[in-house]
């Protein structure tokens, strides 16, 4: 009999339906079979859509230093392309604080990535760092389109208000763009939260940048500029992962890492495994903590051996290598980097 | 006019907090010209097709489920945020209002 081999395949809905049923061991192993299924046909889309390589640079960088801001008025609509340009760069203060939220922010993220990592905006080369704001009707949410925009919503008063006034939501947004350029980490499973992991540390690295703030001083709280009453005091903390609210349901470490399929694979929740990671190696270290820890990071994400499917494992790995590379096999910041996926019940090597 | 055996099930999930936002509501819980949206949307699934989704590298954008029931009939839908119909988002917007945390 001639086996076809797309026959033999269970489907993905098929095995969405048999983990409805099953009993919770099987549920496990079912959703982690989804999970990988998923990032394999992610992963083959994502690396369709990836920037096309680019010139290696040999040159120090001459250009760059300052952003190219452009805010747009959304008007409350949920169209996808820019509405109303009210402020390009260089432009004073308007009348709308959103307006002027944004840009500020964007201005402070810049300067994180180009004073600290010498790196000019999202993609490295100048790239338009346009912000869209009043986006929907009271819509509770900010997000990075994957096509070199981020939407801001005005909140619902409730959970979340003005999205535009979070320093650290705005840098958390932008650097989503710079994970898509950089390593395109599969937005799903353990590589999601990866990238959920990453946009809220250096999210939090320009809040801290911009407050001259040290890791001991900051506060390692995600969002608590843009919470309403039922999300207070913040969405998410770094320090205490499952303590920011009364929802805040984060893992600190993989004891109790969440498998689910909700959420492309819980990459908001399980994201407070690598944040508590990175807490720990910038309260070890100590001192500013955009400095070896960030650095470590940032070498990270750029590093080659960082791939789109990457796993907790994988990632903490880099970070071991680069933080050995950069700062020597002995030095005080690789036995930080080490301690700390450890004590995150992460495998590091 | 809207059936009042119409069960609605909603779901949200994703955004920048991650937090996820269940409800469970009877169409007549709802004023009368979202219940007809809720009733015409069981009536022709495909007026619900999503006319987008979320491009690759996208983050944080909210997903939407809708599980609509009324007897034997029942259909799920499902829409991130670039791709919610047009005369389907008051619907939504309502929904989330009457929605809680999980």
């Amino acid at each position: 009999m001639t086996r076809h081999p797309l026959a033999c395949i269970l489907p993905p809905d098929l095995l969405v339906q048999l983990a409805r049923s099953a009993d919770p061991e099987r549920r496990v192993a079912i959703l982690q079979t989804l999970e990988l299924d998923h990032s394999f046909r992610l992963g083959r889309a994502e690396s369709a859509s990836r920037q096309g390589a680019r010139p290696s640079v040999i040159a120090p960088q001459v250009n760059g230093g300052q952003p190219q801001r452009q805010i747009y008025d959304q008007h409350n609509s949920t169209a996808e392309a820019p509405g109303t340009l009210v402020r390009g760069e260089g432009q004073p203060p308007v009348e709308d604080d959103s307006i002027n939220q944004a840009y500020d922010n964007f201005g402070y993220t810049y300067a994180l990535y180009w004073d600290i990592f010498h790196r000019d905006s999202v993609d490295d080369q100048g790239m338009l760092i346009e912000g869209l704001v009043h986006f929907g009707n009271h819509y509770d949410n900010a997000f990075w389109d994957g096509a070199g925009h981020m939407f801001f919503g005005d909140g619902d008063g409730q959970f979340l208000t003005d999205t535009t006034k979070g320093i650290d939501v705005i840098g958390h947004e932008l650097t989503h763009g710079v994970t898509q350029h950089e390593a395109n980490l599969i937005y799903r499973g353990q590589s999601g939260a990866l990238n959920e992991s990453i946009s809220d540390v250096f999210g939090s690295l320009v809040k801290q940048y911009h407050l001259q703030q040290d890791a001991a001083t900051a506060d390692w709280l995600i969002g608590d500029s843009v919470v309403g009453p039922a999300l207070a005091p913040a969405l998410r903390s770094m320090k205490e992962p499952g303590h920011a609210n009364p929802h805040d349901n984060q893992p600190a470490t993989m004891d109790n890492y969440l498998n689910t399929a909700s959420d492309n694979g819980g990459v908001h929740t399980n994201s407070g495994i690598p944040n508590h990671a990175f807490y720990l190696v910038a309260t070890q270290i100590g001192g500013y903590a955009w400095e070896a820890p960030g650095q470590i990071w940032y070498d990270s994400l750029n590093s080659p051996q960082l791939q789109p499917n990457a796993t907790f494992a994988k990632f903490a790995s880099i970070t071991l290598r680069q933080a050995r590379l950069r700062y020597g096999a002995g030095s005080d910041e690789a036995a930080a980097v080490k301690n700390a996926w450890t004590e995150v019940k992460v495998p590091v090597r | 006019m809207a059936s009042s055996g119409l069960r609605i099930q909603y779901r949200r999930t994703g955004g920048f907090a991650g937090i996820e936002m269940a409800a469970d509501v009877g169409a007549d819980q709802l004023p009368a010209e979202l219940a007809g949206v809720a009733t015409r949307l069981l009536a022709d699934p495909e007026s619900g097709a999503p006319t987008g989704s979320a491009p690759p590298g996208a983050a944080d954008l909210f997903d939407y489920q809708l599980r609509l029931t009324d007897g034997d009939r029942k259909h799920s839908f499902e829409w991130s945020d670039f791709g919610v119909p047009d005369a389907v988002r008051p619907l939504l917007s309502a929904l989330n209002q009457l929605a809680k945390p999980r």
